[in-house]
């Protein structure tokens, strides 16, 4: 199954959970899947215009370049959200 | 393959015949800022204008019983005094923000205290007077009734036992989620960052060799030379139009509508000239006080800062305390780190442990990594950015232990980073992966450099290397470009200048058409005349904004595509403008250069504006970025004063649209990097205050101080930008805190482990070495 991995800013909508297993073939089934576990955190990394344009997704290490939803996902993937860095 | 890839593979194709990137062009601003001419926040004038001026707490941490204003506001020539209460109460009691959630309170509590001060010089009460003269007695006449408490000055204090807590009036769930409980008792950690991979346990277990090892370094300040300023009106009609000294002009109107309760559309913000930031002017101050005044006494305002109110009210990069354990191979191969970081936030939470924690092993793969981060508040003033935000902290412990690690193995410092580099497809701490990275390029080019193969022959001389990485931003930015019938562009953007912005997007632009730099008029927009754009910060403008304005270009030629096929009466689609010789092609010998489509511009339709808006550059696209410093230093063991004599700075700059600006950034950050390495310090008595808050006592490098900065720039363009750019203005101030401390080791074997490395503690190291 794949592996939602949550930073520490999120973890709050998801029982402090540090990773979650989620079943689904694309990110969009994932975190649709997510919300049955964690309704809460969903609307955190999804907007009505998809992806949260400040968050960053990475599926097995390679950081998305467009915000689709429809991006595959394997049974194994882990899958990290990153949140921006503030800079200088 | 997605699709900006297709266009930046065509861009690379077309190399124009006039071409101003990787040229020093002349920067637009230029004649106004030497002659005085550039209007900075406080040069603007407007009529009827009066002053304003912030009262400020002495204490920095005590409890308000009472403010009485009515002194003030009997003095002649005061117009109106602004206090907490005069702030809507905030719409939404939570903030959503990707630090997790944040009591909106904090926002207006932060700007002028409610129930507690929690630094000195948090504000309590602003007046608005005729004169400056009369607004600074009339501060004298508010009367403020404190309750002291004891202050909480340092890490220590706010992790002991029985520390008094700041943020003790929540009691509710928020507050109490934020902050994590101690043997069951509030504390004064707000949340920690955890991240890394592996199996710690077993990556020590693989370890021939263990260093552990604890650093500190002091909060500084970003030390920017203009102060802050705000001015402010806020007409009847409840418009509200703010100039001001920012890095972004639409993050200061999101604040400000937020803390006022008015809409963005009421709402215009013009960032003025600005004297530099740093980071450190992407926050709200003064500019909610300023347009409050405005509408108490009618009259616009002006609100602007001492350098006193700066050291100690604005916001300061955190003080630090990094604990590191770091195993590796005989061979010198990495195989585990475990490092715990304690930053201090300010009063409060926000320090950037976050940033501290993704940077400290960025320059290296290390397969078992465990990295803890600490936000901890105390009362100081709020941290805030500050370039490469939390790395040079993070990157100073490892890179320092780096350098144990080589001599213990005897290994050259520079090959044992070169063997476990981390390079395009190896795994960073936050999960993601490196893309295209200039690391091994600038290793080599390092090992190479004639600075580090040079003998010193001096005594009590030594060297010290160091790397550094920032994964630099992205993020939105619009550009619009209007075309004139002469040819000649006006470029708008919405990225303020502070590093020669207007030069290099202009730049970009000329060079996506193929036109000279010299006909286009580079401005700055405001949050009325440009579509969204974030702050000048995070090392992304010249990229990002890059992309926008590449995209206004394109759009250019696209509309002149059309307009000319109707000229010649083919197809759109058999016209191509070519930025090789700034022209459109049509069927046959059809051809018309830029400037004559521009001519023809009226008859066809009006003017062309090119547009982008809102283009947003994830960080899929941004090239992350390394650095190498060799640093040379003598240290006089009579007086302890450190002084550089040679430093170098290496750096993958992704491609350098215009070079000298690019070195003047490298310098700039290398400085300051030496500054926190040597000089910079806040130092606070007992009791809380500031004990050096003038730029007599705060000590910051100048140029007499130091030896001119080389610079080499190495150029492994991003493949995620149609220039290749990668941002280059943060990592400099992530490797001189380590170079520095490497090269006193080198020089009189003492391991610097607390920064700043001044005279007085290079004396007690020295001491306590021969004792």
């Amino acid at each position: 199954m794949p592996i939602v991995h949550l930073p520490n800013a999120l973890r709050a909508f998801c029982e402090m959970r540090d990773s979650v297993e989620v079943t689904g073939t694309t990110l969009r089934e994932v975190f649709r899947n997510l919300e049955a576990i964690c309704p809460d955190l969903t609307t955190q990394i999804i907007t009505s215009d998809g992806l949260r344009s400040d968050l960053a997704v990475a599926i097995d290490g390679s950081i998305l370049d467009s915000r689709g939803l429809t991006e595959t996902v394997d049974t194994d993937s882990d899958i990290y959200l990153v949140p921006p860095l503030g800079g200088g | 393959m997605p699709s900006y890839f297709k266009e930046v593979m065509q861009m690379t194709m077309l190399e124009p015949k006039i071409s101003s990137v990787g040229t020093n062009t002349v920067r637009p601003d230029g004649v106004d800022k030497v002659t005085g001419r550039a209007i900075y926040g406080a040069d603007v004038r407007l009529p009827n204008m009066i002053v304003g001026r912030v009262k400020r707490s002495p204490h920095a941490h005590a409890i308000i019983k009472n403010i009485d204003v009515s002194k003030a506001l009997a003095f002649p020539g005061v117009l109106a005094v602004v206090t907490s209460d005069d702030f809507p109460e905030p719409v939404e009691a939570i903030l959503q923000t990707l630090r997790g959630p944040m009591p909106a309170k904090w926002d207006i509590e932060r700007l002028m205290a409610r129930r507690k001060v929690l630094f000195k010089g948090h504000p309590v009460a602003a007046i608005a007077a005729t004169d400056v003269h009369i607004a600074e007695d009339a501060l004298d006449l508010i009367e403020v009734e404190y309750e002291v408490l004891p202050p909480v000055v340092t890490i220590d204090d706010a992790l002991a036992p029985d520390a008094p807590i700041l943020h003790d009036d929540g009691l509710d769930s928020l507050v109490e989620d934020l902050f994590q409980p101690v043997d069951g008792r509030p504390s004064n950690i707000a949340r920690t960052v955890e991240m890394g991979f592996g199996d710690i346990e077993e990556g020590f277990s693989q370890a021939e060799v263990v260093l552990e090892r604890v650093y500190e370094t002091a909060m500084s300040h970003q030390g920017y030379i203009e102060t802050h300023n705000a001015t402010a009106i806020w007409n009847q009609d409840g418009k509200i139009t703010l100039w001001t000294s920012t890095q972004g002009a639409f993050g200061i109107r999101q604040n400000v509508s937020r803390v006022l309760g008015i809409s963005l559309g009421n709402l215009r913000v013009i960032p003025a000239e600005i004297g530099g930031g740093f980071g450190g002017k992407t926050v709200v101050y003064l500019e909610p006080i300023a347009a409050l005044l405005s509408r108490k006494s009618g009259r616009p305002v002006q609100v602007t800062m001492n350098r006193t109110e700066v050291l100690e009210a604005t916001g300061p990069t955190s003080g630090t305390r990094s604990f590191v354990k770091i195993g590796a191979t005989r061979e010198g191969k990495l195989v585990a780190a475990d490092i715990r970081l304690e930053y201090e936030a300010g009063a409060y939470p926000g320090s950037p442990v976050a940033g501290g924690a993704r940077c400290a092993l960025g320059p290296y793969v290390v397969p078992h990594q465990r990295i803890l981060g600490l936000d901890i508040v105390l009362n100081r003033p709020k941290t805030a950015a500050y370039r490469a935000p939390g790395a040079p902290a993070s990157e100073f412990a490892v890179e320092a232990v780096m350098d144990e690690l080589a001599e213990m193995l005897d290994i050259d410092p520079m090959e044992l980073r070169d063997m476990n580099a981390a390079v395009e497809g190896d795994r960073r701490s936050d999960g993601a992966t490196h893309g295209s990275v200039g690391s091994r390029e600038v290793i080599t080019t390092t090992n190479e450099h004639p600075h580090y193969r040079a003998e010193i022959t001096q005594k009590d001389v030594g060297r010290g290397v160091a790397m550094g990485f920032w994964q630099n931003g992205g993020g939105e930015s619009s550009a619009y470009a209007n075309v004139h019938e002469d040819g000649k562009v006006t470029l708008i953007t919405g990225s303020v200048d502070i590093g020669g912005q207007r030069a290099s997007l202009a730049m970009q632009f000329a060079d996506t058409l193929g036109i000279n730099y010299e006909d286009i008029n580079s401005l700055v927009g405001d949050t009325d005349t440009i579509g969204y754009t974030g702050n000048t910060g995070g090392s992304r403008t010249t990229f990002a904004t890059g992309w926008a304005v590449y995209q206004a270009a394109v759009d250019v030629s696209n509309q002149l595509e059309e307009r000319i096929s109707k000229i010649w009466e083919v197809s759109v689609d058999d016209v191509n403008y070519s930025p090789i010789d700034a022209s459109l092609h049509g069927p046959g010998d059809l051809v018309m250069t830029f400037k004559d489509a521009a001519a023809k511009l009226p008859a066809t339709g009006g003017m062309v504006q090119g547009r982008a808006d809102l283009v947003s550059t994830n960080v899929g696209k941004v090239g992350a970025c390394f650095g190498a410093h060799i640093a040379d230093v003598h240290v006089d063991r009579d007086t302890g004063k450190v002084t550089v004599l040679r430093y170098t700075a290496i750096q993958d700059v992704g491609r350098a649209i215009h070079p000298a600006y690019v070195e003047g950034q490298i310098q700039g950050g290398a400085v300051q990097g030496i500054g926190m390495a040597l000089n910079e310090e806040y130092v606070y008595n007992d009791d809380g205050s500031m004990a050096n808050s003038s730029f007599l006592d705060y000590r910051m490098p100048v140029a007499n101080d130091l030896p001119a900065i080389d610079t080499v720039l190495v150029e492994v363009p991003n493949p995620g930008h149609p220039f290749g750019v990668r941002g280059v203005g943060e990592v400099p101030i992530v490797p001189p805190l380590a170079a520095i401390a490497n090269a006193i080791y080198d020089a009189v074997g003492i391991r610097v482990s607390s920064l700043p490395a001044n005279p007085e503690s290079i004396l007690r190291e020295l001491a306590e070495r021969e004792s």
